[in-house]
């Protein structure tokens, strides 16, 4: 009996020294070896740049209408852009022409080209495609009607779109979405900064890339750093390393 | 069969079944804890995959699925505890730091204040350690209140001192040590004074040496006690990451299900350790208090 309160004791007392082992080594281990397993990454930050969209078209010198003459404008010149036109510029409607939009109007066939500043006065939209009217000024009085002119139509975006490195940006086969990760700093268990990626999805502008630059549909920059390369793939709420 | 064996056999039967239902939750969670992260979300979440569909109810819940064996053995659990998130480490490191000084500090200053209130020559001590118990009998959430006044007083809420103080002067480990003391035999503390023996002689060399029932008692009890603080650290404690693993346990529920019985089952390993270690003169240190 006395041997088996012995034996009790002697056991409670080596399993204690193996659990103190066991949380100094799991200790160093978490602090060390665990800190190196973790995926290491290229962060980035977001920025937004003024971008310009355009579209071109051809259309004919006309007399204004009385919706042109009140706007000022003694020409106008009618376009149409079709849908099959329209899609393949890839810019979604509501980024491009409206009326009071600000054009350029270059008068063709003569060796100069002269060019005026025009304004879109009606822009109807239907089955087929957009009709644009643009009012202009000939201030040199040169045109004529019937004499064909090249319309620019152009303008900054606003607010400014946002253009990631397209290595950030994920595409999700499952839900059809793209999504990127991002970083995020925090205290750590042991006192010392901690980085966190968490996955957003972002939509696209279709126009897609520009070299290897994306461009995102957002409006102002990401509040938080994005992952632009990792050595392991990501998960959400997966604890990274930063690279540099 | 003797009447006085069926006694025998009703008592043991009746503590048999009275241990067994008091082990239960601890065989419960120690067998689950070798239990998969699927199993454990399957059986304890709600968490509605193609294994828990049949049982979805209306509101789009499951009822859990309460097994005491796990389908697959898996050390799935204790992977994730011991060696994919430190997170543990940290609060396990947390509940010892805590916990010792609360266990050391009651060792230091219960012996010598049941040494004190036995030996003191007062009419009024009795009085006193009336008034000193009585704390013991009101639950230790009415005490918060009073405890976080003080310590901010003191300037130490939110730190660990906030805790331990208050435990370090508990009137169970003197009221413990005093009941012991009482049983000794007083013959030996006047010869060791008649030789000429000053009081912390007599209570180092001969009093102190013949507690250690009462003081491994206070021990296993003390650690108890201590390595499951909660309340406490809930109230002083405002850095998550200075919590005790008995408040993280908790969050692990509420988020990693795979791990919690895993990081249970750690997180009492301490705790039955201590009571293996003292279980055979705690028996002997309780019998005083008529706690036994």
């Amino acid at each position: 009996m006395i041997g088996l309160k012995l034996t009790s004791k002697k056991a409670a007392a080596i399993l204690a020294i193996l659990f103190v082992c066991l949380l100094i080594g799991g200790t160093i281990y978490s602090r060390t070896f665990y800190q190196m397993q973790k995926p290491l990454v290229t962060i980035a930050t977001s920025s937004s740049h003024s971008f310009y969209m355009s579209m071109e078209a051809l259309g004919v010198v006309q007399f204004a209408d009385e919706l042109v003459s009140s706007y000022g404008y003694p020409l106008m010149t009618e376009l149409f852009v079709s849908n099959e036109e329209w899609e393949a510029t890839g810019w979604e409607q509501r980024f491009f022409i409206h009326v009071g939009n600000q054009v350029t109007v270059s008068l063709l066939g003569l060796w100069n080209s002269p060019v005026f500043e025009g304004t879109a006065i009606r822009v109807l939209y239907d089955e087929d495609g957009i009709n644009i009217t643009v009012g202009f000024t000939d201030s040199c009085a040169d045109s004529l009607e019937g004499d064909s002119v090249h319309v620019l139509m152009e303008r900054e975006t606003v607010p400014y779109p946002v253009i990631v490195p397209a290595s950030s940006v994920h595409y999700d086969s499952i839900t059809g979405e793209y999504y990127m990760f991002f970083v995020t700093r925090q205290q750590g268990v042991w006192g010392t900064d901690e980085f966190t990626v968490f996955r957003e999805n972002v939509e696209f502008m279709p126009i897609k890339r520009i070299g290897n630059e994306m461009l995102i549909d957002r409006w102002t920059p990401f509040e938080n750093p994005f992952v632009v390369s990792a050595d392991t793939p990501l998960h959400e709420g997966a604890k990274v390393r930063l690279f540099g | 069969m003797k009447r006085k064996d069926l006694i025998k056999i009703a008592r043991l039967t009746t503590v048999s079944i009275a241990a067994a239902i008091s082990l239960l939750p601890v065989f419960f969670i120690v067998f689950n804890s070798f239990m998969s992260v699927f199993e454990a979300e399957m059986r304890y979440t709600a968490i509605i995959n193609p294994y828990t569909m049949l049982g979805v109810t209306d509101e789009f819940m499951h009822y859990k699925d309460m097994s005491f064996l796990p389908q697959v053995i898996t050390l799935s659990g204790y992977r994730t505890v011991l060696l994919e998130d430190p997170t543990y480490y940290r609060y396990i490191w947390n509940s010892i730091i805590l916990a010792v000084p609360m266990v050391l500090g009651q060792l230091a200053v219960a012996p010598i204040a049941a040494y004190g209130f036995e030996r003191l020559r007062n009419r009024h001590k009795d009085k006193l350690f009336i008034l000193y118990i009585f704390t013991m009998l009101l639950p230790m959430q009415a005490l918060l209140v009073p405890h976080f006044i003080t310590a901010r007083a003191l300037g130490i809420d939110g730190s660990y001192l906030a805790i331990i103080l208050p435990a370090v002067f508990s009137p169970f480990g003197v009221f413990l040590i005093r009941q012991q003391m009482k049983g000794f035999n007083k013959n030996l503390i006047e010869a060791a004074s008649l030789d000429g023996a000053n009081s912390f002689r007599v209570f180092s060399s001969i009093v102190f040496p013949n507690i250690k029932p009462a003081i491994t008692a206070l021990i296993v009890l003390a650690f108890a006690e201590a390595w499951n603080v909660v309340d406490q650290a809930v109230v002083f404690i405002r850095n998550d990451y200075e919590m005790p693993m008995s408040v993280f346990l908790s969050e692990v529920a509420a988020g990693d299900v795979g791990a919690i019985f895993a990081a249970s089952t750690v997180f009492m390993f301490p705790a039955i350790l201590v009571f293996i270690y003292g279980q055979d003169n705690m028996a002997d240190g309780l019998g005083y208090t008529g706690l036994r």
